[in-house]
């Protein structure tokens, strides 16, 4: 879980290394919340935080990809 | 003496000519548009709607605004939730009770007086919600492929059944969460059985038919878009925006159009496509302003939802 933590954090960085101002603010909170979950020592806490970040993320582009 | 007459024959011809090379159904370039009435609504984003008859529901944050297009007419129904809570789609079914997803772990039906009158926990995060006949058709808020992007379910029965040949799709190097935005689904509305469905960053919809049969079709000339483009974009360019099938099956695509367009503040699209059932394009027009929503297709003319709230109307073609 670490491993795919880092992963995507790290795959994260590459996406907004070069940003169009934005949506870009979704995916950087995203990675940052990445990173501090993969900071948790507990197994299942450090699973469920890398969840809530998935989840916050789709709340946060959600508007901009299929609002009206 | 007799060049005069050769040269007026000369030009009838390039006339005729011309007249061929341009089919007299070309729309023209810029859409001219009436308004109607409004606004209706400010530039909050729209998170659901319904139609009925002749009256589209919004849902406004956790507001529902029923538009009477016929009586030109506006109410607001704000729906009883605590403060802090959200509300995302709605959903209407053939018995008229509506649906809205209450945050990500409930679904909810709401009275005509915003009051909730039931309220059904999902055992997981959703992120989506439609109607289909007397079902609700639900998403999950974060997925992996290639699981069905829909499911279908009546609310008085538990059973979850696939809806669809929607699947939720894999990007390379891309992390989970951001592979389950970019297979959020958004739905259109129909004046026929098939409801058009699509992802954010394809140029093509999906026709699902109640019982879920799915028929994809890809639209010409319309660009996809590339997902590090759609998810890093501050006004990402969505090949499809609004998606409406007309009662000849006649498929009316809202298109960001192109980067150029987009100065505006405003939300919305500013191209109006047509296509025919087969996908091929018969015709676009560009509007002066963006519209948000394609309201209804009716013979001659396009009533819409524009970025300033207004319901306008434009020539069909």
């Amino acid at each position: 879980m670490v491993k795919k933590v880092l992963f995507a954090a790290l795959v994260l960085a590459g996406l907004v290394a070069n940003p169009s101002p934005a949506l870009a603010g979704c995916t950087t909170t995203l990675a940052d919340c990445y990173g501090r979950a993969a900071r948790i020592d507990s197994f299942w806490y450090r699973w469920a935080a890398g969840i809530d970040c998935e989840l916050d993320y789709v709340d946060c582009v959600r508007q901009k990809l299929i609002g009206s | 003496m007799k060049v005069v007459p050769s040269i007026l024959l000369s030009m009838v011809i390039l006339t005729c000519s011309a007249c061929q090379a341009v089919p007299l159904a070309q729309p023209p370039s810029v859409a001219l548009m009436t308004r109607l009435f409004g606004p209706v609504i400010a530039q909050q984003v729209i998170r659901g709607r319904e139609d009925h008859g002749d009256t589209t529901s919004l849902l406004v944050e956790t507001t529902i605004v029923r538009v009477d297009l016929g009586g030109r007419r506006v109410s607001a129904i704000p729906i009883r939730v605590e403060p802090a809570e959200t509300c995302w789609g709605l959903a209407r079914l053939t018995d008229g009770s509506l649906w809205t997803l209450k945050g990500r772990n409930a679904i909810v039906r709401v009275e005509a007086d915003g009051a909730i009158a039931q309220v059904i926990p999902l055992d997981e995060p959703h992120a989506g919600l439609f109607a289909s006949g007397d079902r609700l058709i639900l998403q999950k808020a974060v997925a992996s492929a290639p699981e069905p992007a829909l499911r279908a379910v009546k609310p008085d029965v538990g059973d979850r059944l696939t809806w669809s040949a929607l699947t939720v799709r894999s990007f390379p190097g891309i992390a989970r969460a951001q592979a389950s935005a970019l297979s959020l689904v958004a739905c259109g509305r129909s004046a026929v059985s098939e409801r058009p469905c699509w992802f954010p960053d394809e140029a093509a919809i999906s026709l699902i038919a109640p019982d879920g049969a799915t028929r994809r079709v890809a639209l010409d000339g319309l660009a996809p878009v590339a997902p590090e483009v759609l998810l890093t974009a501050e006004n990402p360019r969505r090949p499809v925006r609004d998606a409406y099938v007309d009662e000849q099956s006649r498929i009316w695509v809202l298109s960001s159009g192109e980067s150029s367009d987009l100065a505006s503040d405003l939300p919305g699209g500013w191209v109006l496509g047509r296509y025919r059932p087969d996908g091929t394009a018969d015709g676009h027009v560009r509007f002066a302003e963006p519209v948000r929503l394609i309201l209804r297709v009716q013979p001659g003319r396009v009533i819409v939802l524009t970025g300033t709230g207004y319901v306008s109307e434009v020539a069909s073609w």
